[in-house]
């Protein structure tokens, strides 16, 4: 699973989600790419679940590119501890993302594929996405 | 270079805000390029969404400003777009002069199969834009990559084996790779691989833990 090699900080406050993503919205690397529709934490485990899920159905075909990082530890309190007593200890990473993110990116298989591979992988997230592809000399992206 | 295609603007009052203008069907844009004083732009979206459609970044097209009656050649430069929905909010239109030459980047397309794909290989385009400089005439709308050359696994096309129009320029490193094939990756290598991530996490969690390195705020 993806996480950070060290951290300047163990802890962080939890923040806000507003807005979109301006950046890292659109389809660089590859040919199709899961865009975002929603603003969710991505957990490491539903980025590897995706990741693999791609993976299999294009049988290990093609490349896949991972567009986001979960740097930002979810701290959890022990269970059935009382309230107080500092903050919890670090339980798992997740990715800050917001609408209009790509997730993922494919190439190197047909378009059906690709797009089959992104629809399960999205099953995999706990938000809306779509299929988006690559714009080509500024003519915008197909869904 | 065909330039049959005219988009009709007008200059805009840039005291009124783009987003009260996109309200009212528009899209703010600006005109600029070669020694000319540049025009704030508002044009019609349906008009500019099918000329970009048409032309993308990489034709020439008629650009008429109708209350400066101005009327120049033009080339996209630049087209921002929304994130989730993909409408358009802002567009840079590059004025041309004839016989100057330009820099602009054109997409790279892969044509025909590599052999290598038979063998199991994957052709990954690393380049998908190029960079070029060339005289408005002489602007390809795209650059064509030929596959077949690819064949065997690990080779590679770099740009200078491109065969670029007569009169246009690549502008960056000759050595840069265009398209590569990569060997299928092995079900063993990927199980390694997992072994190999779950021991990483164990010891990314003891330096997590450790003491010392660390200060809250």
């Amino acid at each position: 699973m993806l996480m950070p090699k060290r951290l300047k900080h163990r802890k962080q406050h939890r923040g806000r989600m507003r807005g979109y993503a301006w950046r890292g919205a659109e389809v660089s690397f590859g040919e199709f790419g899961l865009k975002a529709l929603e603003p969710a934490w991505i957990t490491s485990r539903q980025i590897e679940a995706a990741r693999r899920v791609i993976v299999r159905v294009m049988r290990r075909g093609g490349q896949v590119w991972i567009r986001i990082f979960p740097d930002k530890p979810v701290t959890m309190r022990a269970a059935e501890t009382r309230m107080g007593s500092g903050k919890g200890a670090v339980d798992h990473y997740v990715a800050v993302v917001k609408p209009g993110r790509v997730l993922f990116e494919v190439s190197g298989v047909d378009e059906a594929t690709a797009k089959d591979a992104l629809w399960r992988a999205a099953q995999k997230l706990p938000i809306k996405t779509v299929v988006s592809a690559r714009s080509e000399a500024g003519r915008g992206e197909e869904e | 270079m065909a330039q049959t295609l005219t988009l009709e603007a007008q200059s805009r009052d840039t005291q009124s805000t783009p987003r009260a203008l996109r309200r009212e069907g528009f899209v703010p844009g600006v005109l600029y390029g070669n020694q000319f004083d540049s025009v704030a732009l508002q044009i019609p979206e349906r008009a500019l969404s099918r000329v970009l459609n048409t032309v993308g970044t990489t034709r020439l097209f008629s650009l008429s400003v109708s209350d400066r009656s101005l009327s120049e050649t033009v080339l996209v430069r630049a087209v921002q777009r929304h994130p989730v929905t993909g409408s358009l909010l802002h567009i840079d239109l590059y004025r041309i002069v004839a016989g100057q030459a330009i820099t602009t980047a054109v997409p790279v397309r892969a044509h025909g199969e590599a052999p290598a794909t038979e063998e199991g290989g994957v052709v990954s385009l690393l380049l998908n834009e190029l960079e070029i400089e060339c005289l408005p005439a002489d602007l390809p709308e795209q650059i064509v990559v030929d596959l077949s050359a690819l064949t065997e696994m690990d080779s590679v096309i770099y740009v200078s084996d491109l065969s670029l129009p007569e009169g246009v320029t690549a502008l960056i490193d000759a050595e840069a790779v265009v398209a590569r094939v990569l060997a299928p990756r092995a079900a063993e290598e990927e199980e390694e691989a997992e072994g190999a991530e779950e021991m990483i996490e164990g010891e990314v969690e003891a330096q997590a833990e450790a003491p010392g390195e660390e200060s809250e705020e």
